[in-house]
Order: structure tokens, then C-alpha cells, then sequence
């Protein structure tokens, strides 16, 4: 009984033996828990870094599938010591520093974007007992490293000594900050639903999933995170070409590896983050019980919705950048205000009613705010609509060259 | 020494240290760039004692827009490239003084005084509800909900302001 | 709460701590052949003409203004939310004003053109 009882709970089972080991030792419990928390940060930092591999190495080969060829497949059965071998690649590369560079924010520019992420993983709920931090501020929380990670991007800019690179970094903290404030306001109306910022309330309080409450805000969220991260179709920081590769032009070896690191983890933390605030986290059947279950239920949702990520990645044309940009101020942020203010309005006045009642008047609201945004913008992209110049029948310049003339020209 | 003492020592004399860095040194961004180590050691502060919603909102609104604002601005109205101005004027020596002795003053009287100086007692709201008592406190009537009002108005006033300045630059760019 | 805070502490100290380990492990590894070629700065393979000068865009300024007002807009706003569920009808009124009277000022931002990318 006692192997079944470690195993459906095997974290918390470690944590009571470390306990007990220290308490052998004769540590005071300030210390107990200070030596706990030091082991459950290094593991879960050095977890998710490792992790990324995996990552890099599903995403390379989803791509390759959905651009109709293999992914990686040389190294390794289907290519799966590909990303060890680029890591071992990336490590014993040189480490070129331009002339001119300013030494303090150069270094810290990729530490800061890889730890903005990393600080993400703290306070997301694992399971019932598992988690990092049970922050009474999580949701903050994760906007603030937000905006670390656009000071990681400017200081990079700013460090490189290179007008291409500070312009790219402005260009892509530009984008980074003007989407953070449609995820800020749909984390507005669900702290309305759930009455508390901790992530741990949040996903503990989701009997009926928040999706469900707010379609059109988990829709939001989901391009906002995409966008912030900086994938495809927003990916203009990283493939502008005038831009050369954007704000890490100057950096080689191991420190542009960090950045790269941050790109793809970042996908992934989105999508726990995403799962945990909108499809309910680790909660699932029997996932109280049995808590090892709850993490696996989070690892299956949060697979979901980073293949989401990466199927619209592979899929969807580069957006320009004032088209971007016109999609947060123009479309997202009013959509997401007025969803804010209907949605604070309406649950006020439906509060005492039945669950699924107000289920069913969340979900009318949403279709209906999105139909009325959608027409809306359909309306004034009607107006803009151009003059057809030219018709089929207009002559075409003709070249010179007598092999390749014909009669209709071309 | 608690721990916590140890801690605060530390975060205070590196926030301190920082502070000064932000005015003496000459290049321009590297003080912003001390600026946001004092920011956060303000939201480190914060945090220690206990007030996690403002060591959140320290870290979200002063490093993660104003910070990045300051550092557009910069950008925006010197040429970085080459800056290279005396931080310090000729009178440096007798201010030193005059302030070393005003922050023995003030000092000395703050902690002497039994209004401010009181230990840190326990936080009669724990958790999520300190945030609620914030919140009803800050929408009730009888409370804060004035200021609350006027706040927004402040704001509109620096949207607006800031836009019309900064539109008359880039009209007058565009010509 | 003191708690949850330390773990973050310890958790930033340890995410910061990680790549520059792993950053100063590449760098002893690596090799190290500086030249005057490769440690000139990227300008599309050319030498650059006139000393560097960047011409700075204030819609970039206009972007960061914008969003730190709504920033800190909705930071007032997240205490609301929280106590969401003890407020009266007429306190829900209250934050839509808040919000109705900065919408105002954002539709003055979009009319005057303050948004669209030149």
C-alpha cells in the first residue's frame, strides 16, 4: 500500500523523506524549508531547461511535417538527438564580442530573457499539492516578467553597439509591450469569475472550465501570448530583412543558443499558463485523489494548445508590421475592453442565478460581442477597398529578347 | 539578526547604492539602467514586508512600462553615441556636507519618534483577502472612491497631453 | 506569504544563475581567435560612412505612452476584480465610469492617428 501511496503522489513522497532526512540532522524548519524550496527551484529551472530540447526537436519536426517535408531525421532514430547535437554545436562555438559593446548589458541580456521565462514555471500549479509558489499575486506576477522579458530585448538591442540591432529591439519591445494590454484586460475578467489572482485558486475554483465563460477571451489571450512571444505570424523581430536577423545580430555561441532557448520554452510556458487559466489546469477526473494524475492532465492540455502554437506557426504568412500593430490597438483592446465592461456589468446582475445559466448568458455574450467586433472591422475594411487599376487587356512591357516574344506579350 | 534582517540590510544598501549610481554616473543609460535596480529592490522591499500586491505592481508598471518608457525617451531626444557631460558642478564638496547633516537629522528624529518607528506587527488580512479589503476599500463611497474617479482623470490628462505633444512632433516629422 | 516570495527569490537567483553557468562553461570552451575583421560591427558587410546616428521614431514613444497608461489603469482595476464579489451594483458602476472615462481619451489617441504604424 505504501508503493501505491508514493506513487500516486511521488514528489510530495520525496519532499516528507527529505523532511525527515533533515529533521534527522537536527535543522531548524526555517532552514527545512529554505533547503526544500532551494532543491524544488534548481529542479524544476534545470527541468525546464532540459526540457526545451524535446521541444525544439518536436516543434522542428511538426514544422517540417506541415511544410511537406521530414524534420531532422539523420541523427538518432527520427532525428531525436538532433537538438543535443545542435546544444553541443552552440557550446564550443566562439563567442565573438564586437568592438564598442557595452559589457554589462550585453552579458545580461540573454541571462535576463531566459530567467524572465524561467520565472514563469514558479508559480504554476502542478497538481493538487505540487506546485512552486502559491503567489496571492500570481496573475501580476506574470504580466510583470512580461516586461522583463522586453528589457531583456532592449538591453540586447542596446548592448550590440549596432543601430540595425537597437532598431530591431525597439521594434520587438514595441510589439511585446502593445500586447501585453489585451492579456492584462482578460486577466481583468477572470479575476471577475474566479475572485482571486493565485493561480492555484484559479485552477482549484474551474468546476465548469473558464473557456467556456470566455471564449472570446481565451481567443484574445491566445494571440496576445503568441504575439508577445514573438512566433509566427508576428514574428517580425526575428525575420525582417532589413532588419538582418533583429536584435541579436551580434551575439554567437552560446548566448544567441539562450535566446533561442527563451523562444521556444516561452511557447510552452504560454501554453501552461494558458491551460491552467483557461482549461483548468490539472484538473480532470480523479486528479484530486490522485495527484500525480492532475500533472498529467495539465501535460496533455498544455500539449494541446502548444501544438496549437505551432500549427498556426507553420502555417500562417508573416503579418507587416503596421498591420500588427493596427491588430492590438485597433482590434484586440477595445474588443477586450468592452468585453471587460459587458461581462462586469452582466455577472453583477446574473449573480445569484444557476451555473449553467450563467454559462449559457457568458457564452451568448461572447459570440455576440465577436460578431459585432468582426463586422465592424469587416465595414472598415470594405471602406478602404482600392480603385481596380488595371483591367486584364492592358499591354505588358514587352522584352527585347526575340526567344522569349509571343503575340499576347510576356 | 533574523534572516529577514540580513536580507533587508542587504536589498536596502544595494537599492541605496543604486540610487546613487543613477545620478552620478555620466552615461545616460547606464543610470537607467541603476534605475531599474532600484526599482526592484523598491518591489524586493515591497515584498519583504509583505505587501505582495505592490511588490507586483512595482515590478509590472515602474520596470515594465515606465522603466521601458524612460529608455524610449532617452533614446528619442539625445544622440546616445556620444555623450560625455560633467555630472558634477564646482559646488559639490558643501552640498556632500549639507546633506550628510540633514540625513542625521532626519534620521535621528524619524527613529526616535514614537509615531513612525514601530515594529513590523503581522498583517490582520492574510492572502487573497487583504487584496478584497483593498478593493472594497478603495470602490466604497465612504471610502476611496473619489480619489479613485480623480485617478482616471489624471490619466486621461496624461494620455491626452502626452499624444497632442507628441503628435505635433510627428506631424512636424512627417512635413 | 513571506514564504511564497522567498521561493521566487530563490527561483530568480537560481534562473539567473543557470545560463550564466552554462554561458561561462561555453566560454571557457570555446576557442578564442579575435581579429580586427570579426570583432567589427555587423553593418550589412559594409564600413559605416558617418558616425552613427539614429533617426528615432516617436511612434515608438507613442506606443510605450499608450501602454503604460492603460497599464496602470488596469492595475486600479485588479483590486476591483478581486473584490468583485462583495461589491454592490453601484461599485461595478463606478469602475465603468473609471474605464469609460479613460476609453474617452483612447478614442481621442485613435482619431488623432497616434496608432497606426508610419
Amino acid at each position: 500500500m505504501k508503493i501505491l501511496e508514493f506513487l500516486s503522489d511521488p514528489i510530495i513522497g520525496i519532499e516528507k523523506w527529505i523532511v525527515q532526512l533533515l529533521e534527522n540532522w537536527g535543522v531548524a524548519p526555517e532552514w527545512q524549508t529554505f533547503i526544500l524550496y532551494l532543491i524544488g527551484a534548481a529542479i524544476l529551472g534545470t527541468g525546464a531547461l532540459l526540457f526545451t530540447l524535446i521541444l525544439i526537436w518536436a516543434e522542428r519536426k511538426i514544422i517540417g511535417r506541415l511544410q511537406d517535408r521530414l524534420g531532422p531525421n539523420r541523427i538518432g532514430p527520427w532525428g531525436i538527438f538532433q537538438p543535443i547535437a545542435d546544444m553541443l554545436k552552440i557550446f564550443i562555438k566562439e563567442h565573438i564580442i564586437p568592438d564598442g559593446v557595452d559589457p554589462i548589458p550585453y552579458h545580461l541580456a540573454p541571462i535576463i530573457s531566459v530567467a524572465s521565462v524561467l520565472l514563469l514555471w514558479s508559480v504554476v500549479p502542478f497538481s493538487d499539492s505540487v506546485r512552486g509558489s502559491n503567489l496571492n499575486v500570481a496573475l501580476l506576477f506574470i504580466l510583470g516578467v512580461g516586461g522583463l522579458g522586453e528589457l531583456g530585448v532592449i538591453l540586447a538591442g542596446w548592448g550590440s553597439n549596432n543601430k540595425f540591432s537597437m532598431l530591431a529591439a525597439f521594434r520587438a519591445s514595441a510589439q511585446m509591450i502593445s500586447y501585453e494590454v489585451p492579456m492584462a484586460i482578460v486577466l481583468l475578467a477572470i479575476v471577475i469569475l474566479s475572485g482571486s489572482m493565485a493561480l492555484g485558486d484559479i485552477v482549484k475554483l474551474q468546476t465548469i472550465a473558464y473557456i467556456f465563460f470566455l471564449p472570446l477571451g481565451a481567443f484574445i489571450f491566445f494571440v496576445a501570448s503568441i504575439a508577445e512571444n514573438g512566433r509566427a505570424p508576428f514574428d517580425l523581430a526575428e525575420a525582417e530583412s532589413e532588419l538582418v536577423a533583429g536584435f541579436n545580430v551580434e551575439y554567437s555561441g552560446l548566448k544567441f543558443g539562450m535566446f533561442y532557448v527563451a523562444d521556444f520554452l516561452r511557447a510552452f510556458t504560454s501554453a501552461v499558463i494558458f491551460s491552467s487559466i483557461f482549461l483548468g489546469g490539472w484538473r480532470g477526473p480523479g486528479a484530486e485523489q490522485i495527484p500525480i494524475l492532475g500533472f498529467v492532465y495539465l501535460l496533455i492540455k498544455t500539449v494541446i494548445v502548444w501544438f496549437l502554437g505551432v500549427w498556426i506557426r507553420g502555417s500562417l504568412p508573416r503579418y507587416r508590421v503596421d498591420q500588427m500593430m493596427a491588430i492590438t490597438w485597433k482590434f484586440l483592446t477595445p474588443l477586450a475592453l468592452a468585453l471587460f465592461i459587458v461581462i462586469a456589468f452582466v455577472a453583477k446582475l446574473i449573480e445569484n442565478t444557476n451555473q449553467w445559466l450563467q454559462v449559457l448568458i457568458f457564452l451568448v455574450i461572447n459570440v455576440a460581442l465577436f460578431v459585432v467586433g468582426f463586422a465592424i472591422v469587416r465595414k472598415f475594411e470594405k471602406e478602404k477597398e482600392r480603385k481596380v487599376v488595371s483591367t486584364k487587356k492592358r499591354a505588358l512591357a514587352q522584352p527585347t529578347n526575340p526567344f522569349t516574344q509571343s503575340e499576347t506579350g510576356g | 539578526m533574523t534572516p529577514l534582517q540580513i536580507v533587508f540590510i542587504l536589498v536596502a544598501l544595494v537599492t541605496i547604492l543604486s540610487a546613487i549610481f543613477v545620478v552620478s554616473f555620466r552615461n545616460i543609460f547606464h543610470a537607467a539602467l541603476w534605475l531599474i535596480v532600484t526599482l526592484m529592490g523598491v518591489a524586493i522591499i515591497f515584498a519583504l514586508l509583505e505587501a505582495s500586491f505592490f511588490a507586483a505592481v512595482q515590478i509590472l508598471v515602474y520596470i515594465g512600462a515606465i522603466a521601458i518608457v524612460l529608455i524610449f525617451a532617452i533614446m528619442l531626444t539625445r544622440n546616445i553615441m556620444s555623450d560625455e557631460e560633467m555630472q558634477i558642478n564646482r559646488s559639490w564638496g558643501i552640498v556632500l556636507l549639507l546633506v550628510l547633516i540633514f540625513a542625521v537629522i532626519f534620521i535621528s528624529q524619524i527613529s526616535s519618534s514614537d509615531v513612525i518607528n514601530t515594529i513590523l506587527i503581522p498583517l490582520e488580512f492574510q492572502g487573497q483577502e487583504s487584496i478584497i479589503a483593498f478593493g472594497e476599500g478603495l470602490l466604497d463611497p465612504a471610502g476611496y472612491a473619489l480619489p479613485f474617479e480623480l485617478a482616471s482623470l489624471l490619466l486621461l490628462g496624461a494620455l491626452v497631453g502626452g499624444v497632442y505633444v507628441a503628435m505635433d512632433k510627428k506631424g512636424g516629422e512627417k512635413k | 506569504m513571506l514564504n511564497q516570495w522567498m521561493y521566487i527569490g530563490i527561483f530568480f537567483i537560481i534562473a539567473m544563475f543557470l545560463p550564466a553557468v552554462a554561458i561561462f562553461l561555453a566560454r571557457i570552451l570555446s576557442p578564442k581567435k579575435p581579429t580586427k575583421i570579426k570583432n567589427s560591427v555587423y553593418e550589412c558587410g559594409m564600413e559605416t560612412y558617418n558616425p552613427t546616428w539614429i533617426q528615432f521614431k516617436i511612434q515608438y514613444y507613442l506606443y510605450g505612452l499608450v501602454f503604460l497608461i492603460f497599464d496602470v489603469e488596469i492595475v486600479f482595476l485588479f483590486p476591483f476584480a478581486v473584490a468583485y464579489g462583495k461589491l454592490a451594483l453601484f461599485a461595478v458602476v463606478e469602475a465603468i465610469i473609471f474605464i469609460l472615462i479613460l476609453l474617452g481619451g483612447y478614442l481621442y489617441v485613435w482619431r488623432k492617428d497616434a496608432l497606426t504604424w508610419q
